[in-house]
C-alpha cells in the first residue's frame, strides 16, 4: 500500500527531535571530526582546516572543528538564523518551547477516562468493545480497504422497490446492534449524599404536610404549624415528667411516715 | 483546517444519527413507515455523498496507526496523547540528564587539562573567542 510509510507514525522515535533539514552540514561535519586529519606527507607541518600551518606538536583540539561551532566562511558554516534552530537541543523543555503546555496539563494533568464511549459519548451502540469481535475494526479498514471511487448515486424508484420491508419486529440477535447502554449512575460524595437527604426529608415533611392541609397552605405555612406541633408535644412531655417527679417525692413521703 | 474537520465532524454525527433512526424504524417496521424509510435511504446516500466530498479537502491529514488500535480496543484514543507527551517529557529528560552530564565532564575536563597543559588551553580559548566574536 502507497500510504504505509505515512501511516507508519507508531515508533516514538518518529516524534524525537531529529537532525533538521539545516543540521545535515552539521552532522556532516560531526561524521568528519572522526576522520583521521591529513598529514602531510612532504614533511611539512599538519595544516587546520582554516588553512594554518600549525606545528607538528599542536595540540590536537586545534586541529579540529568544536562540534556546534563551525568555522564561519568554511564549506560547514551554518547561518545565524538556521543556528538557532540547531541550538534547540534537549536540555529546553521542547514541550514548553513548541507551546504545547496546555495540551500536556489538559491530557496528563487529569485523569483521562479509559473507555471509547467517554471520547465519543452521543455515539448509539456498545463502543467499548473491542473491534475485533463485531468486524467493526479500524484495522481491518487497512487492510482490506473498501472499495473507493466509484460515484454515488440517488436510487431511483424501481431500485427502492427492493427496501420494500415485511411488517413487524426484526429477529432477537439484530435487535442488540439498537440497544443503548445502560445510563452510568453518577456517584455523589457522602457529604452531598446526606444534605440531599436531609433536604429530601425535609422535601418529603413538607410534602406530607402539604398533602394535609388539602394542598392549599403554602410550604412556609405548613413548617410554622409543625413547628407549633412539635412544641406542644415538647410542653405535654415536661409536664408528664414535672406529674411523675411529684408523685415519686408523696410516695417517698408516705415510705418514710 | 479545523473548519473542514468540523465540516466533517458534522456530516459524520448526521450520518449516524440518520442510521439510528433508520434502525429504530426498521427493528419494528410497520406498512405506513415504508415512505419514511425511503425517506432515510435518501437521506443516507446524501450524507455518504457528503463525506466523499470532504476526502479531497482532507488528504494531508495524517493519522498515527496506534490510535487505531487504542480506537479498536475499545479505548479513548486520547490516552495515546497521553502517552505521546509523557514518553517525550521522559526521553527530553533523559537527554537533558545526558547533556548536562557532558556539560559538566567537559568544564571538569578543561580544568584538569588546564593544569597539565596551561598554554595551550589559552591558546584555545582564544581561538575559541575569536570564533565565537566572527560568528555572532
Amino acid at each position: 500500500m502507497a500510504g504505509d510509510e505515512r501511516w507508519n507514525y507508531g515508533n516514538m522515535d518518529m516524534y524525537l527531535p531529529q537532525n533538521p533539514p539545516s543540521s545535515g552540514a552539521i552532522s556532516q561535519n560531526y561524521n568528519q571530526q572522526t576522520e583521521p586529519l591529513p598529514h602531510r606527507t612532504d614533511g611539512e607541518p599538519p595544516v587546520t582546516q582554516n588553512g594554518q600551518a600549525t606545528h607538528e606538536d599542536s595540540a590536537f583540539y586545534l586541529l579540529k572543528d568544536m562540534p556546534g561551532i563551525p568555522r564561519p566562511g568554511g564549506p560547514h558554516h551554518v547561518s545565524p538564523g538556521a543556528q538557532a534552530a540547531v541550538d534547540i537541543t534537549g536540555s529546553v523543555n521542547l514541550i514548553q518551547h513548541h507551546g504545547l503546555e496546555h495540551s500536556f496539563h489538559k491530557f496528563c494533568g487529569k485523569k483521562v477516562k479509559e473507555p471509547l464511549s467517554n471520547f465519543l459519548p452521543n455515539l448509539p451502540g456498545f463502543i467499548d468493545t473491542p473491534g475485533l469481535q463485531d468486524g467493526s475494526s479500524l484495522r481491518s479498514l487497512i487492510e482490506k480497504p473498501p472499495i473507493v471511487g466509484k460515484e454515488l448515486y440517488q436510487l431511483s424508484g424501481p431500485q427502492l422497490q427492493g427496501f420494500r420491508l415485511h411488517p413487524g419486529p426484526i429477529p432477537e440477535q439484530y435487535r442488540l446492534l439498537h440497544q443503548q447502554p445502560p445510563a452510568k449512575k453518577k456517584h455523589k460524595n457522602k457529604k452531598h449524599k446526606r444534605e440531599h437527604s436531609k433536604t429530601s426529608e425535609g422535601m418529603s415533611v413538607q410534602d406530607s404536610s402539604q398533602s394535609h392541609t388539602d394542598g392549599g397552605a403554602s410550604s412556609t405555612a405548613s413548617g410554622e404549624k409543625e413547628k407549633k406541633t412539635k412544641k406542644q408535644k415538647k410542653h405535654e412531655d415536661s409536664e408528664k415528667k414535672e406529674k411523675k417527679k411529684k408523685k415519686d417525692k408523696k410516695k417517698k413521703k408516705t415510705g418514710s411516715t | 483546517m479545523a473548519e473542514k474537520l468540523e465540516q466533517l465532524e458534522q456530516h459524520l454525527e448526521q450520518f449516524i444519527e440518520n442510521t439510528r433512526q433508520m434502525g429504530i424504524i426498521v427493528s419494528d417496521f410497520q406498512p405506513q413507515g415504508q415512505p419514511v424509510l425511503n425517506q432515510k435511504i435518501h437521506a443516507m446516500i446524501t450524507g455518504m455523498q457528503e463525506i466523499d466530498r470532504c476526502k479531497a479537502q482532507l488528504q494531508d491529514v495524517q493519522v498515527p496507526l496506534e490510535v487505531f488500535e487504542y480506537i479498536d480496543q475499545g479505548r479513548n484514543p486520547q490516552l495515546y496523547t497521553k502517552d505521546c507527551m509523557e514518553k517525550s517529557l521522559a526521553k527530553n529528560e533523559q537527554v537533558k540528564g545526558k547533556i548536562d552530564a557532558l556539560k559538566k565532564f567537559r568544564s571538569q575536563l578543561m580544568l584538569e587539562l588546564d593544569k597539565v597543559f596551561p598554554e595551550e588551553i589559552a591558546k584555545y580559548k582564544a581561538a575559541r573567542e575569536i570564533v565565537k566574536e566572527e560568528h555572532t
